[in-house]
């Protein structure tokens, strides 16, 4: 009897002991912490470089912070930060803030051209090693001052992080627009053999801001940059389970607009002169508009489907020629699928192997519905 | 006793009434009253070859609407005390002080002296004695009439400033207008307060502002800002860097802790200040294989001090030669051991002792790793 008692005692001293430890523990992580109030949240911050009169680089990092005030009223302000390395530029911020910075809450980050020509690795090191920062958020590289663009005012929004965040989104489902575009999916493609980072690129033009096309970089530098147009090849190629529209016009009066999204394969062989590459994309989707075929058979079915098969191959190799004759880089992530099946390390070069390689280019359109019918 | 119940009763009753009824005449609306909640201190050349002090204040006036109106009135007079008349002459509310977050004091106070300032402040039992104190560059009141925009008045944000600064560059929580009555009137101590701008981009801190005795001795520049908080304060927190090239840099986010020890010899007083850094690396292309490797870490950790002692001495240097001022408060462990009212001044002895400092840097962490 007495034993058990004794029993019920330790294990009480026991359980008050873990209450007080894992009290104090909290207690003292709360020391630090400060009601949100008194935090700048940011909606998204950018990434510029420049060199001063005397040659030296600088960071300028500005923040589009949302100072509340009253109910409704919703102000955003930029706070920017400037030194010679990306870490002191907040040290360099907290000087000119009446808040300490929680940087994490970000919903997009934009790095101007200047700074991805003189290479990302500098500045992706500082956000690799910030564990509070969002690593889904969204990055993209602009034309320009990044100060400037978050400093664009857009109608009905308190500020243009939120306006750019939705761009970006929106625009994976049209335009066979990658998902891959956050911070996450940098860090992997920076360091990863055989595979290159590809990102959106957007500008301030006279009817606003506007994504105008998607940089490509060798290595942590961008070194050139492709249209709409042609990335929505590239992306097709590139990238899986992609949405978008696709469309053959004869005249203003015949045309046929098809929605769609894709699958990628692709096949890779070593024979004795390089590496072969096929590259198999299935389209499934619906027509949309058609005054083109007065009536749908299955014959005229499948002629609509070679048609748009023949298109897309058509223009998928021409952006292949360019890719090997004029950009010399494997945008396509080529390199990858090689490394997977002949191993890795072993000191090649994928941007030349894929230039000069041979790449096919196979596509496979299938119509899935027509609509209520022709009208 | 039942027959002065009734008495007592209504004895009480008229106590309360009074006392009710008199705190009353002395209470208004706050529709009436300006709130103040800046003050700033400026001085300007008489005519006759004397000053006269302009004291504006930024008052908050509180509608009937909802409305908040931020106004500033300046009082000018030969005395601190007797702008109070000449301000109250400008307005139509009257003033209601103790709710002032913000002293703004310009250079021009500073060169002459902040004694009578402090005084006038000190004497005064209304006041808010946990409002900050800073330095301004130009006069004061362009700083409390520069408008943000989401914030009723610029004192929200420079005070806001004041109080997040220690996050960073190892500023101190000592900038209240109580830590200034003592930075002053003890023996052994040295006022320092930052130093703001105001230029196109807005307010920013540029700086400390370290006096002799009440005057202003000198404006640091924010590195020098920075080894010198390292160097007085306690405990601070800041980011420091090793730059090679531009690109070759390691950052380094730590809290720093000082002791200090002090002997006498002879005549002379020698002073040890040992300076603990523990903190984490937030930015490194620099050092590869920082976080797997004991000996590249240990590498950067002397590497570290290194870097830290030579621009404490530097420092230091500069502080005899060139302030003769005791900014980093020596005096005050050297009062605390060896007695104090001594009639010595301490910016001297402080300027002629021998100060050595030590460095010790640890890595708490490293991140997710390097890039």
């Amino acid at each position: 009897m007495k034993q058990i008692k004794n029993m019920k005692n330790i294990r009480k001293i026991f359980l008050i002991c873990a209450c007080l430890i894992i009290y104090v523990y909290y207690a003292a992580a709360m020391l630090d912490e400060k009601p949100i109030e008194e935090y700048d949240i940011s909606s998204g911050f950018g990434v510029d470089l420049y060199r001063d009169g005397a040659g030296t680089v600088k960071y300028s990092i500005p923040f589009s912070i949302l100072v509340f005030k009253g109910e409704n009223r919703q102000y955003s302000m930029i706070k920017t930060g400037e030194a010679p390395t990306g870490a002191e530029t907040r040290q360099n911020r907290q000087l000119k803030t009446d808040k300490q910075f929680l940087i994490g809450s970000q919903k997009i980050m934009l790095f101007s051209e200047s700074l991805v020509r003189y290479g990302l690795k500098y500045n992706a090191d500082i956000q690799f090693n910030n564990t509070k920062i969002n690593d889904r958020g969204i990055i993209l590289v602009c034309e320009g001052r990044t100060e400037d663009i978050l400093r664009y005012k857009v109608k009905g929004y308190a500020s243009s992080p939120e306006y750019i965040e939705g761009m970006i989104k929106n625009s994976m489902a049209n335009d066979f627009f990658s998902r891959e575009y956050t911070i996450l999916n940098m860090y992997v493609r920076l360091d990863t053999e055989g595979r290159n980072l590809v990102l959106p690129y957007m500008k301030i033009s006279d009817k606003g801001l506007e994504i105008t096309g998607l940089a490509l970089f060798k290595g942590d530098k961008m070194v050139n940059k492709v249209d709409v147009e042609e990335g929505k090849f590239m992306n097709m190629m590139r990238d899986d389970d992609l949405i978008g529209y696709l469309s053959i016009q004869k005249n203003s009066d015949e045309f046929m607009n098809f929605y769609g999204n894709t699958k990628k394969r692709v096949k890779c062989n070593k024979v004795k002169e390089g590496y072969e590459f096929e590259i198999i994309i299935d389209i499934k989707g619906d027509v949309i508009a058609n005054t083109l075929y007065k009536e749908f058979n299955g014959k005229t079915k499948k002629e609509l489907e070679e048609t748009l098969s023949k298109d897309v191959e058509k223009k998928c190799s021409e952006f292949v020629n360019k890719m090997q004759n004029e950009y010399k880089l494997d945008c396509l992530e080529l390199g990858m699928y090689a490394v997977a099946k002949y191993g890795r390390d072993t000191g090649v070069d994928w941007n030349e192997v894929v230039s000069n390689s041979v790449i096919k280019v196979k596509a496979n359109v299938k119509v899935d519905k027509v609509g209520r019918g022709a009208y | 006793m039942k027959k002065y119940k009734n008495f007592i009763f209504i004895i009480i009753l008229i106590i309360f009434v009074v006392y009710l009824r008199a705190g009353e005449e002395r209470m208004e609306n706050i529709e009436e009253l300006e709130i103040a909640v800046g003050i700033g201190y400026s001085v300007k050349e008489d005519v006759g070859g004397g000053i006269k002090y302009m004291l504006p204040i930024n008052s908050v006036v509180y509608q009937e609407n909802g409305v908040n109106v931020s106004t500033v009135r300046t009082g000018t007079a030969s005395t601190i005390a007797l702008t109070r008349g000449e301000r109250q002459r400008k307005s139509d509310r009257k003033f209601f002080l103790g709710t002032e977050r913000l002293y703004i004091i310009d250079e021009g106070i500073g060169r002459f002296g902040v004694t009578n300032t402090i005084d006038t402040l000190f004497r005064n039992p209304m006041v808010n004695d946990d409002g900050f104190c800073v330095i301004c560059k130009g006069k004061s009141e362009e700083y409390l009439k520069y408008k943000i925009p989401g914030y009723d008045t610029p004192v929200d944000y420079i005070t806001g400033m004041i109080r997040n600064a220690p996050s960073y560059n190892f500023f101190q929580k000592n900038y209240r207008i109580k830590d200034v009555y003592l930075m002053v009137g003890s023996e052994g101590r040295s006022l320092a307060l930052p130093y703001i701008e105001l230029n196109e981009k807005g307010v920013q801190i540029t700086g400390m502002a370290i006096f002799n005795k009440d005057k202003l001795a000198a404006i640091l520049d924010i590195e020098d800002s920075k080894t010198m908080n390292i160097l007085r304060s306690d405990r601070g927190k800041g980011m420091l860097t090793i730059q090679g090239n531009e690109r070759d840099f390691i950052s380094y986010y730590a809290k720093c802790k000082r002791k200090v020890k002090c002997n006498k010899e002879g005549d002379k007083y020698k002073f040890i200040i040992d300076l603990k850094f523990n903190g984490d690396v937030v930015n490194n292309v620099m050092y590869k294989k920082l976080s797997s490797k004991v000996e590249v870490k240990e590498k950067f950790e002397k590497d570290m001090e290194k870097k830290i002692e030579a621009r404490c001495y530097e420092f230091i240097d500069k502080m005899k030669s060139q302030h003769k001022a005791d900014c980093l408060e020596l005096g005050r462990i050297a009062v605390a051991k060896y007695g104090r009212e001594t009639g010595v001044d301490w910016d001297d002895v402080i300027s002629n002792s021998d100060i050595k400092v030590n460095v010790k840097v640890k890595v708490e962490k490293v991140g997710r790793g390097e890039y």
